[in-house]
């Protein structure tokens, strides 16, 4: 479980979604992947679950604060229902970050010296 | 963290994300690493450039999905909480004052600023932060710039726009307008306030259009209050049928010609009948008729025109027939309908003016409405505004062509087109004395033999934005008249009542004095006799002033008939509904806004009147199935109301239609294009020509007599009408079988579906007061009572909110269906009524 590194993405993600692009969060889960000392794949999912729950969550909230009224109208657009839309969502977020921590991961193993032993954390 | 997935499963595959192979025991070199990181970064990066890019995947557009989706800032962030979400207090660069801006629980907007360059830059503020998708996409449209957004699916239109001249008259208007000191303030300030609001918006807060098609705002400049006008203008003066009418004449000739497209028929009533009141005493301005003969070309592919229905009802009812004592006029604007709504509701209050109604997002002040002391509304005034001349070239060049037998130079204008995602398109457009060459080798018929310039109101400068900001501020009669001098295109029927008790209407515009005949058809391009002349003087055009029957009407009939001293012509007249417009108004007496109100929506329509009972009198019924039999049943017990719930009018459209259609097959010819001859006019031949020639099929060898016609129509619609009850799976009553929907304007054949709303259960067909059709429809009603202060009622079919996000969007809708009406709260810049406001905005310089 690598949750300090899912909580640390979920929080820096929100705020920085706040005021800039969605890829602020890219640079963001790109960072973490390179402060924290993971491997590739717990990195990959860490990342993903991390974007998936916020804008999961987010998009969730604001669906239901707003009883649906565009949810509604915009996910025909995308041939689903309102779920799907929030899932679709989730799951695109989630893909960037998965592959932002990853390559954050990849960059950091690039000045190891040594065999890292993340995966025997 | 995966607890379902094998750690041995997991150990594997963390030796191949680690060293690149099975192999645990091989160290990896820094260069597989390298590349693994390149490798995973570009991945990366690709994925994130994708989605924050708009793709066309097999010419289907596809919005940059993350950017879109982001709930941060993506169209998550268009959901709205409440219904009126603004920031409380705005800073604005270049207001004088403070403006403040309550709004009532309709959603209206009450400004009241200190002078007037706050007012319209407060206005242009707060329609923006309403409407700006909208106002911007229609003023696009209008200068030809559609492709900009859409990409190579808008080039048509696009071209068709810029070579009819739309951005041309836009530019002539825009000239005048700045011309005028207190115009120019006006749209000035406005633009400055529409630009405020575009430059405090973050992505996040972009309408979501811009999100979806994945562009930006661009600056709002005075000349978009040109071309939203253009826009008006085109919608309301770009119908013509002078090609058709070639073809029939060159097909046909003139004696046929001129039975089945007559001017003048018996039970035409004009706006402004000849008599007592309406003498003509006054000196005509001559055209002269040229000697020569029309071109005989015969046209195939016409370019596309906007809706012959635009049009509108207007009337006004004096105190004698009212149960207050106080006039009350009545407007509804019949349009396309669609999302955003073409209209917006605001008032605007200073102490030089306080006015409310609807206005166009685009253009300053109010368009329809009311201020304390005066009442306006319009309807269409069509005349043929617009006018066909075959040009000839002297060579394949376009260099030169032929006027009054010399060559003379073309002018020859480049327009570019941007088009998103492919080259700009470079159009040269040719001009001519009589306009610019629309039709020609590259467009049109695309014949190097078939060049035809148009010449059109829309080319002419138009001054309807001052007419407009004086009539916002007219306080009796002769401000109105004053005001509306000013008024030459679209020529409309402008009715009045003032809180003193007048009522008016004044057919208005800048027509031309045209010798008889003059534009009905393609003309010669080469006679200078059949160019425009003289322009009728505006004091010689047709008006009521509190006239003897106590009110006045209009829905887009002739405005005259043949006494008026001018030869006065349009190809598609209306027949139906300005006869039971008056034909109720005259019944009527102690007339309340109730009356008026049922009267808006009322669904009765002529044309059944005077043409079922001749399509029932030749049925035979043997033959019939039970369910035919059943049909006409219905038909005969028919009130001749279009109700959604009933059956009748189905049968009766679908009748009438195939009927039509059996009858002038003649018309229905691949290589020419024609129209065949109206509703009016049929029944009159029908009437009084039962054995007319064109009544026999053409394409069978016998001789059809009228009845065979209207049996094998008769059958022949109840079939179709069972296979489109197959095919749809719903029932044959009227509200579905019309299918009223209303359109989000970028819903390309249901591509924005949800932002669109289908199948609204609205009463009505075209030829009724209530005057709705598939997509288009009463876009607007108002009604309004001189009492001191006056009180309106209104409603339309949408919502102030251009944000599909807001309950706002389309709030209306519902009570607009069912001919409901929100009474208008109508404040004063010192009686403000501030307990019926639910929401205010402050706006600071």
């Amino acid at each position: 479980m690598k949750l300090l590194q899912i909580l640390a993405l979920i929080i820096a993600g929100y705020i920085a979604g706040l005021f800039y692009p969605f890829w602020s969060m890219a640079i963001l889960a790109f960072i973490i992947g390179f402060l924290f000392n993971l491997n590739g794949w717990v990195s990959f999912f860490s990342g993903f679950i991390a974007i998936f729950l916020l804008w999961g969550i987010h998009a969730f909230w604001i669906d239901y604060e707003t009883s649906s009224q565009l949810t509604n109208k915009v996910a025909p657009l995308f041939s689903s229902n309102n779920y799907k839309l929030i899932f679709i969502t989730a799951t695109i977020g989630g893909l960037v970050g998965a592959f932002s921590t990853l390559s954050g991961t990849f960059f950091r193993n690039l000045f190891r010296k040594k065999r890292s032993n993340a995966y025997y954390q | 963290m995966l607890p379902l997935i094998n750690r041995a499963f997991i150990i594997r595959l963390n030796h191949i994300f680690h060293y690149g192979t099975f192999n645990p025991n091989k160290k990896s070199s820094w260069c597989m690493k390298l590349f693994k990181f390149l490798l995973i970064f570009s991945i990366n990066v690709l994925l994130i450039y994708s989605l924050n890019t708009r793709l066309v995947i097999k010419d289907i557009p596809i919005p940059p999905l993350g950017k879109f989706l982001d709930p941060a800032q993506g169209f998550w962030q268009n959901s709205e909480h409440d219904s009126l979400g603004y920031a409380t207090s705005i800073n604005i660069d270049g207001l004088k004052d403070s403006v403040s801006v309550t709004y009532d629980k309709n959603g209206v907007p009450h400004i009241y600023a200190q002078n007037n360059h706050d007012l319209y830059m407060a206005q242009g503020f707060i329609i923006a932060q309403h409407r700006l998708w909208q106002m911007e996409f229609q003023t696009h449209a209008a200068a030809g710039r559609v492709s900009e957004i859409i990409g190579k699916g808008g080039l048509a239109f696009d071209r068709l726009q810029r070579r009819k001249g739309m951005s041309y008259g836009a530019e002539v208007t825009y000239k005048a307008m700045q011309k005028d000191p207190f115009v120019n303030s006006c749209i000035k300030a406005y633009a400055d306030g529409v630009n405020a609001y575009i430059q405090s918006l973050s992505y996040q807060q972009l309408p979501i259009e811009y999100k979806l098609l994945g562009y930006e705002p661009e600056e709002w400049t005075p000349m978009k209050s040109a071309l939203i006008l253009e826009y008006m203008i085109d919608a309301l003066t770009g119908h013509d049928d002078d090609f058709e009418n070639s073809n029939a004449l060159n097909l046909f000739g003139l004696e046929t010609f001129n039975f089945l497209f007559p001017e003048k028929l018996p039970r035409m009533v004009p706006v402004i009948p000849s008599g007592n009141e309406n003498p003509w005493d006054f000196q005509k301005v001559n055209a002269t008729p040229p000697a020569t003969d029309l071109p005989t070309d015969l046209i195939k592919n016409i370019l596309p025109k906007p809706d012959p229905d635009n049009g509108s009802n207007n009337w006004a009812v004096s105190g004698n027939k009212t149960a207050s004592g106080k006039p009350i006029l009545c407007n509804d604007t019949h349009l396309g309908l669609n999302l955003p709504s073409l209209w917006f509701m605001i008032q605007l209050s200073s102490p030089e003016v306080n006015v409310y109604g609807f206005t166009f997002t685009g253009a300053a002040g109010v368009t329809i409405g009311f201020n304390d002391s005066i009442a306006w509304g319009f309807t269409n005034a069509p005349r043929d505004n617009r006018d066909w001349y075959k040009i000839t070239f002297q060579g394949s060049s376009a260099n030169k062509y032929k006027y009054n037998d010399q060559w003379i130079p073309t002018k020859k204008r480049i327009e570019a087109i941007k088009i998103r995602g492919a080259e700009t398109y470079y159009d040269t457009v040719v001009n001519t004395r009589q306009g610019p060459v629309v039709y020609d080798k590259s467009f049109g018929d695309h014949d190097a033999k078939k060049n035809y310039a148009l010449r059109w109101i829309g080319h002419d400068p138009s001054m309807v934005q001052k007419a407009l900001l004086e009539l916002n501020k007219g306080k009796n009669y002769d401000d109105y008249l004053k005001a509306i001098e000013h008024w030459d295109a679209p020529p409309q029927n402008i009715v009045f009542a003032s809180t003193s008790g007048d009522i008016a209407l004044r057919v208005q515009g800048q027509y031309v004095a045209k010798w008889p005949g003059q534009g009905k058809f393609l003309m010669d391009g080469n006679n200078p006799l059949h160019e425009w002349q003289q322009e009728i003087p505006k004091d010689q055009n047709p008006y009521q002033y509190n006239p003897e029957r106590n009110f006045v009407s209009s829905a887009n009939q002739p405005s005259v008939d043949s006494l008026y001293p001018y030869w006065v012509y349009n190809s598609s007249q209306e027949h139906y509904r300005n006869r039971i417009i008056n034909r109720e108004l005259n019944k009527m007496s102690q007339i309340t806004v109730e009356d008026m109100m049922k009267l808006q929506v009322n669904s009765y329509s002529i044309l059944p009147e005077e043409t079922l009972p001749i399509l029932l009198d030749s049925i035979h019924l043997e033959g019939l199935s039970q369910k035919e039999i059943k049909a006409l049943q219905q038909l005969q017990e028919w009130n001749y109301e279009y109700k959604v719930e009933s059956y009748a009018p189905t049968y009766f459209q679908a009748w009438w239609k195939q009927f039509m259609i059996c009858l002038w097959d003649e018309f229905n010819k691949s290589n020419v294009a024609l129209t065949s001859p109206d509703e009016f006019t049929t029944t009159y031949i029908i009437k009084n020509f039962p054995d007319y020639k064109f009544i026999d099929v053409d394409s069978t060898d016998k001789q059809e007599s009228l009845t065979e016609l209207i049996n094998y129509a008769f059958k022949k619609s109840q079939k179709d009408l069972s296979e489109w009850q197959q095919s749809t799976g719903l029932d044959t009553k009227w509200g579905n079988y019309k299918g009223t929907f209303i359109k989000h304007l970028a819903d390309l054949g249901g591509s924005l579906a949800g932002f669109s709303r289908y199948n609204i259960q609205v009463d009505g067909v075209a030829d009724a007061i209530n005057s709705t059709k598939r997509n288009h429809g009463p876009s607007q009603r108002f009604i309004v009572e001189m009492t001191s202060p006056p009180q309106a009622y209104v409603i339309y079919p949408g919502g102030q909110s251009g944000n599909p996000g807001s309950i706002l969007y389309d709030n209306m809708i519902n009570d607009w269906r069912d001919g409901k009406y929100l009474p208008v709260i109508f404040t004063g810049f010192n009686r403000r009524e501030n307990d019926q406001m639910i929401y205010s905005q402050q706006l600071k310089p």
